[in-house]
């Protein structure tokens, strides 16, 4: 058997001790076995994502519109985030 | 290796390059070998390129989560120190912050080249530029 520390913030810990009491009855280690269910399925969930194959496609052309080159976009956003700040001022 | 954002940036601008960005971007996502980087900071630019160029934030969210889920691409989360490197960086190579802040993420990724478009990296030698 694992053992794992976990911060959560108060109002999640309560809502799923409240959650893991009602499922489990009340039971011993509800707390244990409800979060040994949640992490398992949140695993499975999340290497089903990672395990898919990536496609790019449906990207392609959306800031066709644009008429600039990538590397002249990408300093932009870079000036663009330093006038912001200065302009904060 | 390390990707800069215009790799992305260019075939979403559907440019040129296009065609060869995005196959190499695919095959390197799809890949379970081998490491590649993308940093924060260069994701928060294509968003930020995305959101002035009136790309709806469910697009921009489903752009996040493809990048997440690349199998062969991780995010590197740049710490304070890659920031303190990289103003040695914009000294020693005349580079501006946000080229000095992409170098200095591929150094600390133990990365061998910086796959971009961008010119500026030719005059370092640390690491190599190469295009897809």
């Amino acid at each position: 058997m694992g053992e794992m520390k976990i911060i959560l913030s108060d109002d999640v810990e309560k809502a799923f001790r409240k959650a893991a009491m009602e499922k489990f009855m009340y039971q011993k280690g509800a707390v244990s076995k409800a979060a040994g269910e949640a992490l398992k399925n949140w695993a499975k969930e999340s290497s089903k994502h990672k395990g898919r194959d990536s496609s790019w496609d449906r990207f392609e052309g959306i800031l066709k519109h644009v008429k600039k080159d990538s590397v002249e976009l990408q300093h932009e956003a870079r000036d663009y985030i330093a006038k912001k700040h200065v302009n904060r001022r | 290796m390390l990707i800069d954002a215009n790799i992305y940036l260019e075939f979403l601008l559907k440019q040129e390059n296009a065609e060869k960005a995005k196959s190499f971007i695919t095959e390197i996502s799809n890949r379970s070998e081998g490491r590649a980087f993308i940093s924060d900071f260069n994701l928060d630019s294509i968003l930020i390129t995305l959101h002035r160029n009136n790309i709806s934030t469910e697009t921009m969210e489903d752009f996040i989560l493809e990048v997440v889920n690349s199998r062969g691409i991780s995010v590197y989360e740049t710490t304070m120190q890659d920031r303190i490197e990289a103003l040695k960086l914009m000294k020693k190579h005349s580079l501006d912050y946000e080229d000095a802040l992409t170098l200095q993420a591929a150094i600390s990724t133990n990365s061998e080249e910086i796959v971009s478009f961008d010119k500026h990296f030719d005059s370092v030698k640390e690491i190599k530029r190469i295009e897809p």
